[in-house]
Parts: structure tokens; C-alpha cells; sequence
């Protein structure tokens, strides 16, 4: 029986991995103004093959749109799932998700003060968001630091309530401040979360942020396997639990704020998609951890195409998309979860 | 005169109808400055025109008898019917950049950064003009300059302003022996909820103050939330709203003792009117019902 679950197991993990590059292909070839898939493989596969007959708009839709957007939605969508599911490990709590620790909020204030601050250059949105949301998981860390040196996972929780609440607070008053302004508008559409600002700037950024925090926190799955088991269990494996809980912990805080940074605050993947795969694959995070990306960028294609030429924000869809996915694996498998 | 000489005063007619020409066409590369204060240079006179912003930008291009330039507009509610065939590019507060981009259009007009369009157009090479927000109507008239000389219509954009000034005046100077009324200018899209009120630096406030009334919530800025018992207690003569929204105020129960509503001088304006080339049309239907009679 255990060698037949780990052999299902390598084939969802293979199947998830060779279907990721589809996805990626079907994300540059959807959307709203359509360019043959022929022209679009011959540009993906080699620059310069017949490009003569591909008309310059759609080498830069496919180029300065389509492409980084669709590997953006990979990124993100691999750090908000892989954090998510490291915390719901981590906090031995089904309703864990990356936005646990204040991020999400302590992330619109710093963004929705550039906004109304009107600071101007292309990565200060970024920037702000980023700093506001290590600073409020900053700030929940310390308080959750008992004087043992030890960190409790449930004074992490509910501080990250209350210092959330209160961030929400400051970017609601400063909101109210600058009502009347054009730029409330922005900062009510940065809230939503999206794709849509993609481009190789913050490509540049994000790949080796993702990419390294991603490894790091696979290389600790066996770690994070025991310490769902509680600390205590872990210990007896050998393992440190207080390191290894900090260097997750602040690994999945990194990769959040840097995701919420480029895509602001996008719902809903970070909680469900390591719940999916949990429920597909079991609770191993060895294999749960890597499985969890390619969901962002189908979702982000739907959010450009159902209601074309308008945008949804990515949000309902992956909501729209994934409760009720969820429910049905819920339902079928629940007993196991 | 002779035949010889004839044919010397045609050839210098046809050259300096030429040189004119010439000159006209010469105006360009233009420089105008955009919403964020930075130089937008255009570099030919642009005849591949889309409009991504409010539908301000397509009445001045309409006005400015450009429409065969237009080939695309943002969706929106208040678009005038000439544009009715012309393709959609998203809404106008979310533009679809991709199909922006495959219109291959010379100039942009009027996409904000809600979602990063302004930014991706530009590194996509498009020239991309956003004028600033209106909360005045020296704002539009600026805005129609703007837009006039990025089209090389200077002249035409400044009869056009003219003509929307002279028609403001001729409303303002009809209310001036008027005692003025005392007016706030609402927004209750929702039943039952506090509406939104036009404080100092809404165009509302200029056009209540040009119609000859007095703002009562002159002292708040922008559009804030105010709550119903200061409405109560203001008082207001007169209460201007969207035509949709009249419903909502006078079936409050709790503005049922303002002498607005008690005196049914709660009125509709167009709204769309406001941030348009039609803003004196807004402002000659608030003067009359401030002033009925005259």
C-alpha cells in the first residue's frame, strides 16, 4: 500500500510538472486580441523564426504583455502557495494562510501611501508594499517572542489578527484623508490584487526571490512534516524546532510580502491551493510544497478573458474557480483531512 | 491688369496657401504636459486616436471635428451617440492594454494607472496623453487646450473654449441680481445611506456658486460622506442630484423636514454634462431651477 501511494504520488508530481508547460503556453496564446497559436510557438521557440509575416503589435503583446504576466502569475502563485501551505504546517491550522502573519494589510498601507503620497518611479509601489508588509510580520514577531526566546504559533496567530486590524485601520483612515482624490481608485485596485502591472522589471526581481525561497523552503519539508507533528514530536526526530520554525517562518514571510509586493493582495491561493493538493496528494510536504504553482496563471486567464475587453480581478476567479473545487474535494475526501 | 500679371497674383496666392499649409504642418513635433507634470512630446500630427479615459476626451476630439481620427473608445455609460460604432477598448477606468496595442494607435488619451496601463503602453512605445482631474471648469478648458495642440487644433480648441465660456457667463450674469440660494449638490446612489456631498474643490461647488447659489457644505473638501442630521440641520433650499438618485432623497424619512424636499425643489441634473464640453448645459439647467421664471 505505501509503495502504491508513493507511486501516485510521483505521477500527480509528474503530471503537475509536465503540465505546467502548457499552462504557460495556453497563458500567452489567450487573450483578448487573438494571434494565431502558430505565431506564438515560432516566437516562444525561436526569435527570429518567420517573424516576417508576425506583426510587431503582436510580438509586443506577446512580449511585453502576455509573457510577463503569465510568469509572474507562476511566481506568485508558487509563493503564495508555498508559503501557505508551510504556514498551515507551521501553525498546525487548516486556516493559516500567507496573509496569517498581517501581511496583506501591513502591505496596502505601504502601498496606498505611495499611492496618495503620489510618489512616482516605477518600484516604489513595489517597494512600499513590501516594507509594509515586513514590518507588520516584523512587528507580530516580536510580539509573539516569549521571554524563554521561544515563539508561540498562537500568540503569532492572534497578533497577526490584531496588528492586521490595525494596519487595516491606518490604510482605511488614510483613505477617508484623501477622499475626493483620484488615487482612491487606485488604491481600491491595487487592494483587489492582480497581474496586470507585470512586466521584465519586476520579472528581474521576483525569479531569484521566488525561486531561492521556494528551495529553501522544499529543503525544510521534512522538517515542517514533523513539526505538524508537534514541536514536541519533533525534537524526538532530532530536529531543533525553534530554528527551524524561524528560518520557514520568516523564509514564507519574505516570499509573501515579495508576491503581494508585484501582485498586490490576491485572495484565496495562498489558503485552498495547499488544501487541494493536500486532499489530492496527502499531507506529505515534501510532495505538497511543489505542487501547488500553476494555478494562479489559469485563473489569471480566465480573469482576462471571460468578461474581455474588461478585466476581472483575478480574486473572483480564483474564488470562482477554486471553492467550489475545494467543496467537491471536501466532500469526496473529507474524512481524510 | 494684365493676363500675366493675373497669373502672378494666382501663383502667389497658391504659394502662400502652400506655405500655410506647410507651416501648419510644420507645428509638430508638439510638447504638451501631462496630469503628472512631465513633457509629452508628439512627434506627428496623430490620426490614429483611441480614448481610454472618461468620455470628456472623446466630446473635445468630437468638438474639435476630429471624429475621423477616433478609432477607438473606452466603454462608458456617458459616451455621445457618434461614437456609438466605433470599437471598445475595455471601460474607462480599465482600458484593456492588449487590444489598446492592436489598434496600433498614434496617441493614447486619458488612461490613469489604476491597473498599470498608463505605464505598460508607454514602454510599449505608445504616446499616451492624461490630462488632470477635473475639479473646476478651468480644468476642462485646459484639458480641450491640451488635447487641441496634442491634435493640432490650437485654434479651433481655443474657439471651442471660448464659445463654452461665453455661454457660462451669459448663465452667470443672468443670476447675479438674485439673492442667492442656499444649494447642496448630493449623491445618493444607495437608499437610506448618507449621501456624498460636493465640498470645496468639487466642480459641483463652482457650478452651484455660478448659478447663483450658496454651497452649504462649502467648508468640506472633495466629496466627502456627510451625515443626514448636518443635511437636517444645514437646511438646504435646494438639493441638486443625478436624475436616478431624486428618489432617494425625497423618500428619506429622515430629510423629509428639509425645506428642499418639504418644498419639492429637489431636481435632477445630467450629470454626464459636468466634466463635459457641455458643462454651461449643466449649469443653465441648475440656474434655471435655482431661479425659475426668468
Amino acid at each position: 500500500m505505501n509503495r502504491n501511494r508513493t507511486y501516485s504520488r510521483r505521477l500527480v508530481f509528474a503530471v503537475l510538472l509536465v503540465l505546467t508547460v502548457p499552462t504557460l503556453l495556453a497563458g500567452v496564446a489567450v487573450g483578448p486580441v487573438h494571434i494565431p497559436i502558430s505565431d506564438t510557438l515560432s516566437y516562444l521557440i525561436g526569435r527570429g523564426v518567420s517573424v516576417d509575416n508576425f506583426s510587431s503589435v503582436s510580438r509586443l503583446i506577446i512580449s511585453q504583455i502576455r509573457l510577463p504576466r503569465v510568469l509572474l502569475g507562476l511566481l506568485v502563485g508558487c509563493a503564495l502557495a508555498i508559503s501557505g501551505g508551510t504556514m498551515q504546517g507551521l501553525f498546525r491550522n487548516p486556516l493559516a494562510s500567507p496573509y496569517v502573519l498581517g501581511i496583506a494589510s501591513g502591505a496596502s498601507t505601504g502601498a496606498s501611501l505611495v499611492i496618495l503620497l503620489n510618489l512616482r518611479g516605477a518600484l516604489f509601489l513595489p517597494l512600499g508594499a513590501f516594507i509594509g508588509g515586513l514590518l507588520a510580520a516584523g512587528i507580530v514577531y516580536r510580539l509573539a517572542q516569549e521571554r524563554s526566546k521561544k515563539t508561540s504559533v498562537y500568540t503569532l496567530i492572534l497578533a497577526g489578527v490584531a496588528v492586521g486590524a490595525l494596519f487595516s485601520a491606518v490604510t482605511s483612515f488614510t483613505i477617508f484623508l484623501y477622499s475626493g482624490s483620484e488615487k482612491i481608485t487606485d488604491v481600491i485596485f491595487w487592494t483587489m490584487g492582480g497581474l496586470g502591472r507585470a512586466n521584465w522589471a519586476y520579472l528581474h526581481i521576483l525569479t531569484p526571490i521566488v525561486a531561492l525561497g521556494s528551495i529553501i523552503l522544499i529543503a525544510f519539508s521534512r522538517d515542517l512534516n514533523a513539526l505538524s507533528m508537534g514541536e514536541e514530536g519533533a525534537f524526538h526526530l532530532g530536529i531543533n524546532p525553534e530554528t527551524s520554525k524561524r528560518i520557514m517562518l520568516g523564509v514564507a514571510t519574505l516570499l509573501t510580502s515579495s508576491a503581494v509586493a508585484f501582485a498586490g493582495t490576491i485572495g484565496f491561493v495562498g489558503l485552498i491551493i495547499p488544501h487541494i493538493m493536500r486532499l489530492i496528494i496527502g499531507p506529505d510536504h515534501r510532495f505538497l510544497l511543489p505542487t501547488t504553482a500553476i494555478f494562479l496563471v489559469w485563473a489569471d486567464m480566465a480573469a482576462r478573458t471571460v468578461a474581455s475587453p474588461a478585466e476581472m480581478p483575478v480574486g473572483i476567479i480564483t474564488a470562482f474557480l477554486g471553492a467550489p473545487f475545494f467543496l467537491y474535494l471536501l466532500k469526496k475526501k473529507g474524512a481524510r483531512m | 491688369m494684365t493676363k500675366t500679371a493675373w497669373k502672378g497674383v494666382w501663383v502667389l496666392l497658391v504659394a502662400l496657401a502652400l506655405v500655410g499649409l506647410v507651416a501648419a504642418a510644420q507645428q509638430y513635433p508638439v510638447t504638451v504636459i501631462d496630469d503628472r507634470g512631465f513633457e509629452i512630446r508628439i512627434e506627428q500630427q496623430p490620426i490614429r486616436i483611441v480614448v481610454a479615459g472618461i468620455p470628456l476626451y472623446t466630446e473635445i476630439v468630437i468638438d474639435l471635428e476630429a471624429l475621423d481620427r477616433l478609432i477607438a473608445v473606452a466603454g462608458s455609460p456617458d459616451n455621445p451617440p457618434e461614437v456609438v460604432d466605433l470599437p471598445r477598448v475595455g471601460q474607462s477606468f480599465s482600458p484593456n492594454v492588449e487590444i489598446i496595442l492592436s489598434m496600433e494607435p498614434d496617441l493614447v488619451l486619458g488612461p490613469g494607472d489604476w491597473g498599470g496601463e498608463r505605464g505598460k503602453l508607454e514602454l510599449a512605445g505608445i504616446t499616451v496623453l492624461t490630462t488632470p482631474l477635473i475639479s473646476g471648469i478651468p480644468d476642462i478648458f485646459s484639458t480641450i487646450r491640451t488635447v487641441g495642440m496634442a491634435l493640432g487644433l490650437k485654434e479651433g480648441a481655443e474657439m471651442l473654449i471660448g464659445q463654452i465660456a461665453e455661454e457660462i457667463i451669459t448663465i452667470e450674469a443672468s443670476s447675479l441680481a438674485e439673492e442667492p440660494v442656499r444649494v447642496t449638490f448630493l449623491y445618493a446612489s444607495v437608499p437610506d445611506t448618507p449621501p456624498y456631498a460636493a465640498g470645496s474643490g468639487a466642480i459641483e461647488n463652482e457650478l452651484i456658486l455660478r448659478a447663483g447659489g450658496e454651497n452649504i457644505f462649502f467648508d468640506v473638501q472633495g466629496f466627502p460622506q456627510v451625515s443626514l442630521e448636518e443635511i437636517v440641520s444645514r437646511d438646504p433650499e435646494v438639493i441638486f442630484t443625478a436624475p436616478s438618485q431624486i428618489e432617494n432623497i425625497t423618500s428619506n424619512t429622515l430629510l423629509k423636514t428639509v425645506s428642499a424636499v418639504k418644498n419639492g425643489r429637489v431636481y435632477g441634473i445630467n450629470v454626464a454634462w459636468i466634466t463635459s464640453t457641455k458643462v454651461a448645459e449643466a449649469l443653465k439647467q441648475m440656474g434655471e431651477f435655482l431661479h425659475p421664471g426668468e
